[in-house]
């Protein structure tokens, strides 16, 4: 099973949302926060529907489609 | 000094009227791009929000770009220097098409020009510190809320099947969103322009350390962005409106709602941030709600080095223009 490189660049967002927190003013760190937040429910919710997508149409072809 | 002090005045409403002109493209680029209105209205519809933003945004921003360097460091030609500095770096990204910022440019050029005075000492770091950090984070909050909101309008309007009429509500809706859009695009910018105003009269004690941005610099530098804006810049419409992802209106009312918010949160917060930054990652989270190959990265690429280059960029170019007037700094 692999996901596609779309939930990935969520996840990525959120990492660069939380490694920005230390140099971001205590006031601002909301901003920060929250998106980390929203683009990690995006990441779970992506790589969850891939992944029960994989399931569902039961064993890969050797490319990844569907035979 | 009267004359010195207006001629400065006047430079810094050109550079507000080249940064309307630079990011017109911003404000409208989705509009004209989904054909909701024409180019000749557009802009004429973008700066006339421009213009009366002043009603709606205070000047948290301005008051933030006169604090980014040491107070008593800039005087008259050291104000010029960061202006002239700014303005050659924006002409030169406009020629070569690329979507930067204007924001970031003055904040460039007043840094330039700071430590051509006075060494790097003279810089607010806390100040530059939030700056950059909101580069980064504004484009991410414009890709996380259009991606959000686009997908939200999926989910209701899914299984809706008046296609026309849908598509008609969304590009009567885009005309609400490019609004709200040139509002924040003019309350944003055009307090960065007061700001250095402000600077500039602190600096000649026209007005006291504390005072309020005066009525008449609000009023002359939205008149300019909207000038600005009225003029356009087309070549950066052509990139952000159809060169980033092909946009249908539902993409450019979401990508445009998505930045509009992001925009108006930091405006009324203090943060001068980008609205270039901010549509362009709207443009991309619409993007990628189709898949990750729907956005052109080569192009969004170049945007990206192009704001990782704008600060420095501008930065040069002030401390040069400010050599010949070491002397008298």
């Amino acid at each position: 099973m692999r996901l596609s490189r779309r939930p990935w660049f969520f996840l990525s967002m959120t990492i660069i949302c939380l490694l920005l927190l230390a140099p971001t003013p205590a006031k601002y760190r909301w901003v920060n926060e929250s998106m980390a937040a929203l683009s990690f429910f995006w990441f779970v919710l992506l790589a969850a529907e891939e992944l029960l997508a994989q399931r569902g149409s039961g064993p890969a072809s050797p490319r990844g489609g569907q035979s | 000094m009267t004359v010195t002090i207006a001629f400065i005045v006047l430079v810094a409403l050109a550079f507000d009227f080249f940064n309307g002109f630079h990011d017109a493209a911003n404000s409208i680029a989705t509009v004209v791009s989904t054909r909701v209105l024409t180019p000749q209205l557009a802009v004429v519809w973008a700066a006339f929000w421009n213009f009366v933003a002043f009603l709606i945004f205070g000047t948290a921003v301005a008051e933030t770009i006169s604090k980014v360097v040491k107070p008593g460091v800039l005087t008259n030609a050291g104000i010029f220097a960061a202006l002239i500095g700014a303005i050659a770096w924006d002409i030169i990204t406009w020629v070569l098409g690329l979507p930067t910022s204007s924001s970031h440019a003055l904040v460039g050029g007043l840094a330039g020009a700071a430590v051509a005075i006075g060494g790097w000492k003279t810089l607010i770091t806390g100040e530059y510190q939030k700056i950059f950090v909101f580069i980064v984070l504004s484009p991410i909050v414009g890709i996380l809320l259009a991606f959000t909101l686009m997908t939200a309008v999926f989910w209701v309007f899914h299984k809706y099947r008046k296609v026309d009429k849908l598509n008609r509500g969304f590009r009567r809706g885009q005309l609400f969103s490019a609004a709200a859009f040139s509002l924040g695009h003019g309350g944003n910018d055009a307090q960065k322009t007061m700001g250095v105003i402000l600077a500039l009269l602190v600096a000649n004690n026209v007005v006291p350390a504390n005072s309020d941005v005066p009525i008449w610099v609000v009023l002359s530098a939205h008149l300019a962005i909207a000038l600005g804006t009225l003029f356009g810049g087309w070549r950066i419409v052509h990139t952000m409106g159809s060169k980033i992802t092909k946009l249908q209106p539902v993409g450019g009312l979401c990508a445009e709602t998505a930045a509009a918010t992001a925009i108006w949160g930091v405006t009324l917060a203090g943060i001068p941030v980008s609205t270039t930054h901010t549509i362009t990652g709207g443009i991309v989270g619409v993007g990628t709600t189709q898949r990750l190959s729907a956005v052109r990265w080569g192009v969004a690429g170049r945007v990206v080095w192009a704001w990782v280059l704008t600060i420095p960029g501008a930065f040069v170019m002030a401390w040069l223009v400010s050599l010949p007037f070491r002397g008298s700094l």
